[in-house]
């Protein structure tokens, strides 16, 4: 490295420095926190999606029932759950949790993996209405054993698909 | 001049009108308002230092000396104009103009430069100068469809937004448009004497449309060349809807 | 002349540099007895009457000779801007509550600063660019000075508007990067042409600085080799391997030339859409055409008078009487009458259309300003036409305590104007139902004197790091110009540039 001037080291290491805050600044701009895109809780009850909607091919709106009524998709109740689960496998651990549940009245305190911020409005009556598939934001649901954010849901997201599909751009569509 | 045809772009074009010969400045339109919007209390100090929040206030004229008092009210909103100044000045866009007439504020999206309240000839625009306090029973009262503002961001009367696009999302699902008198702001709901009225104004048949060509309108501020979208009714006689 | 001073100083530091200085000339003699034969208009009042080693001797030495006064002194600095940075991070944590401003006096005092700020900066470009370009001798000494103080009061000024808006932690909404929103910035607003004009001044005078740098920078650098300085590695850095060969001059004289007539053109830009912050609005009392020539004047105004006031500090505190010379401060000051006359002009074409017409919405805001400011509307025009007469005078132009009174009582005029801008017309809006009042808050004057602080601190920083004196620039003026004797008289002769 001695043949390197004193000022080609200092613009070395200054390019480097400015190139290394640049790309920086681009990605945290450009891809947001990575992080939130692995949210995995642990749930209450380890509930698979991949045995029931996958395997078992139990379409998502004969639990999330409100999806195509209201904004909000809503989870099913205890009792909605105890409708299958009364005789199938009940005998098995974690049929048995939800068994507690459903006797002590309790509801089943699930961990949310899909929230937006409070600025934004979404409505999913409005989507699958048009038919818009639940896969389309949720992700491989249905081979999910424990469900898990696979969107980052960020703005850009929301945004890139509405103008595919010629859906509102306005911004009080989502924002109030 | 700018005529109300939007008809070429969107069906609706929001407007409203307000009769000051009907208004008699009871200020429940502003408790209305603030309870839909959730709207910040400042408390007494900030008050005092001109920080009040209403989004639609009541301003008191007094027209002569004591023996012979007049009072006129004037309740004051967002104009929502056509061509407003605060709109352009904006660095981020956090405030446009939206295709049904309508003149947007994205709170996420603001920073807080205040260039849009500086350059409002009505003085309509608030800034949260604090955050936003609702505690214990205040926070119950909250209206779901409207986000609470972070402290540093401008914000003002929406038409009341969230109704408006819940009374489209309700006529879209019965395939119809929007009815007359269907989508209405807290303010307009709650006036006791019918003093506002908030309809679309492309429609020909609406009682908006009716109200501004009844030859009692005026705007506010009009030599700005703002257009507004608010408009008052005055100096007819009182009984004309 | 304190030639007493001087001597005694190349005593003290007559052991500092015995390395290679660029320019090795003979030593120059003075013709003229400063005593006998006083100085006429062009004519220095004392030559340079050092060898070239000794006036680098002289100009370096605050470089490289720091006294415990110069410690205490930004130790000092430091206490009021940790006191202005404590109220801003409150102010930051808790909201701008912590301001005096409410509705609709949405822009207070924290923008007056900002714009007197941005008004300051353009001393340097006033007096390197324009003086560079007409080729006045006096400017030599000087430009250094002025420059850095362009560099440093945007510096400041662009904080103003972090400290100023709401939530400053969302700024890079403004930055037209690509990113995943999808969003642009609004480049119809006015705001947006500040920021990336602001941007490109910035760049602009620092890289205007840098090169005018250069062949002090090896000369300093020569000298922190020499004596085993700390300062060598930086300076090592910064100077380029400047040698002074022919080629790097040539370029170097190239460049400058270049970089003046860039910045002259983007200066007044500068200003001019500062102003259109507030002209470009509908609101009466900003919404005039003259704001763009106004504040350009009134920047330029401020500009100079700072000059002044920094370059009688500095030679005082440092001892440079003979290099900035009272010539200097006189040329400065006859700038200075000029400019006080163009702006006192353009206040005048302010003031009267508003109050012949007497528009009801642009006259009440005067109105209130006589009412609500009067004192400080007397400072600002009284001290202004007071200066302007005072300044006619020879003797109060060549007196070093009269100039720094009276530039300091121009610059106070300025910071007035600023305020009686933004304040006066916002709490007098079209919506006569919002008509109110403004004080700043302990917050604002905390941070705005914590600003003054930080300005002072970035200067005696780069005091300490850079020469503050244009030696090359000083040099090439003695090159460049000689006396003659023609029989008893001395005649002066100069090398066009």
């Amino acid at each position: 490295m001695s043949s390197i001037s004193p000022i080609g080291k200092g613009a070395l290491a200054f390019l480097t420095i400015a190139a290394l805050g640049a790309l920086s600044g681009f990605g945290v701009n450009y891809f947001g926190p990575i992080y939130l895109t692995t949210h995995k809780p642990v749930q209450p009850i380890a509930y698979s999606h991949k045995l029931h909607a996958g395997d078992n091919k139990i379409p998502c709106q004969y639990c999330h029932t409100f999806a195509r009524r209201s904004e909000m998709a809503g989870v099913p109740s205890t009792q909605k759950c105890m409708n299958c689960h009364e005789f199938l496998g009940a005998n098995k651990p974690e049929a048995q949790k939800l068994n507690d549940y459903y006797d002590n009245d309790k509801p089943i305190e699930w961990k949310r993996v899909f929230d937006l911020p409070d600025h934004v409005w979404f409505n999913h009556k409005r989507h699958i209405r048009k038919g818009v598939k639940c896969q389309k934001c949720h992700g491989p649901i249905e081979t999910m054993e424990v469900v898990y954010r696979s969107n980052d849901f960020k703005m850009g997201f929301c945004l890139s698909c509405h103008q595919e599909n010629g859906a509102p751009t306005d911004c009080w569509t989502c924002h109030t | 001049m700018k005529s109300f045809n939007y008809k070429k772009q969107n069906d609706y074009k929001w407007a409203m009108t307000i009769d000051l010969d009907r208004c008699n400045g009871c200020g429940a339109c502003v408790v209305a308002c603030q309870a839909e919007n959730n709207i910040a209390t400042v408390g007494e100090k900030q008050a005092e230092l001109g920080r009040k929040m209403h989004w639609l206030r009541i301003e008191r004229y007094i027209e002569g000396t004591y023996p012979d008092v007049k009072v006129r009210f004037l309740p004051m909103m967002c104009q929502h104009c056509d061509y407003a100044p605060c709109e352009s000045v904006c660095p981020v866009w956090a405030t446009y103009q939206n295709p049904e007439g309508l003149n947007v504020q994205v709170y996420n999206r603001c920073i807080g430069t205040r260039f849009c309240g500086n350059n409002c000839p009505y003085s309509v625009r608030y800034f949260n100068w604090y955050d936003s306090n609702f505690e214990g029973p205040e926070s119950n009262q909250l209206n779901p469809d409207v986000s609470l503002r972070e402290k540093g961001i401008m914000e003002k009367c929406t038409m009341c937004m969230q109704r408006i696009r819940r009374g489209k999302d309700t006529a879209k699902d019965e395939g119809r448009d929007v009815e007359d008198g269907e989508i209405q702001p807290a303010c307009a709901q709650t006036c006791p004497t019918n003093a506002i009225t908030f309809g679309n104004i492309n429609d020909h048949e609406s009682k908006v449309h009716e109200l501004v060509h009844s030859g009692r309108m005026i705007r506010l501020f009009e030599d700005k060349g703002t257009h507004p979208s608010v408009m008052y009714l005055k100096g007819g006689v009182a009984d004309v809807i | 002349m304190s030639s007493e001073n001087i001597k005694r100083s190349h005593a003290a530091t007559a052991g500092a540099g015995s390395h290679g200085d660029v320019m090795a000339l003979p030593e120059l003699e003075t013709y003229r007895d400063p005593e006998t034969m006083p100085a006429r208009s062009g004519y220095d009042d004392a030559d340079i009457f050092l060898s070239e080693k000794e006036f680098n001797d002289h100009t370096l030495r605050p470089l490289f000779t720091t006294t415990p006064a110069y410690f205490i002194f930004v130790l000092g600095l430091g206490i009021v801007m940790a006191n202005g940075l404590g109220w801003f991070t409150y102010q930051l944590f808790v909201g701008l509550g912590q301001t005096g401003m409410h509705e609709p006096l949405f822009w207070g005092a924290y923008i007056a600063t900002f714009v007197f700020w941005v008004g300051l900066s353009h001393s340097g470009t006033i007096v390197s660019s324009i003086l560079r370009l007409t080729q006045a001798n006096w400017r030599r000494p000087i430009l250094r000075a002025a420059e850095a103080m362009t560099a440093f009061s945007l510096m400041v000024a662009g904080l103003f508007p972090l400290i100023h808006v709401g939530r400053a932690w969302r700024v890079y909404y403004m930055f037209p990067l690509p990113n995943q929103r999808m969003l642009w910035p609004n480049f119809k607003s006015p705001l947006m042409w500040d920021f990336c004009a602001i941007g490109i001044y910035m760049t602009g005078s620092i890289t205007f600085l840098y090169i005018g740098l250069l062949p002090d920078l090896a000369v300093a650098r020569d000298r922190a080799i020499a004596s085993n300085n700390w300062r060598r590695h930086y300076l090592k850095v910064l100077a380029l391997g400047w040698r002074g060969s022919h080629r790097e001059w040539s370029v170097y004289n190239k460049c400058s030339l270049f970089l003046a007539v860039i910045i002259l053109c983007i200066a007044p830009s500068v200003h001019t859409i500062v102003s259109w912050d507030f002209a470009m609005t509908m609101t009466p009392g900003w919404h005039t055409t003259i704001f763009g020539p106004y504040f350009v004047v009134g920047a330029i105004y401020s500009g100079i008078a700072a000059v002044i006031t920094l370059m009688i500090v500095l030679r005082w505190i440092f001892n440079l009487d003979n290099v900035i010379r009272t010539l200097h401060i006189d040329c400065l000051a006859k700038l200075l009458v000029t400019i006080a006359l163009i702006w006192t002009y353009f206040y005048f074409c302010e003031f009267n259309v508003v109050w012949y017409s007497h528009k009801p919405e642009e006259w009440a805001i005067f109105e209130w300003q006589g009412e609500r400011f009067s004192l400080f509307l007397w400072i600002m025009i009284g001290g202004s036409v007071l200066n302007i007469f005072l300044m006619s005078w020879r003797r109060v132009r060549r007196s070093m305590v009269a100039m720094f009174f009276i530039t300091l009582l121009v610059n106070c005029g300025m910071y007035i104007e600023r305020y009686l801008i933004v304040v006066p017309v916002l709490t007098h809006r079209d919506n006569a139902y919002m008509w109110t009042d403004y004080f700043p808050s302990i917050t604002e004057f905390s941070v705005i004197l914590g600003s003054f602080a930080y300005f002072a601190f970035l200067y005696a920083i780069f005091i300490k790091l850079f020469p503050i004196v244009t030696m090359a620039d000083v040099k090439e003026g003695v090159l460049i110009s000689g006396d003659m004797r023609l029989g008893r008289h001395a005649v002066r002769l100069q090398v066009k540039e």
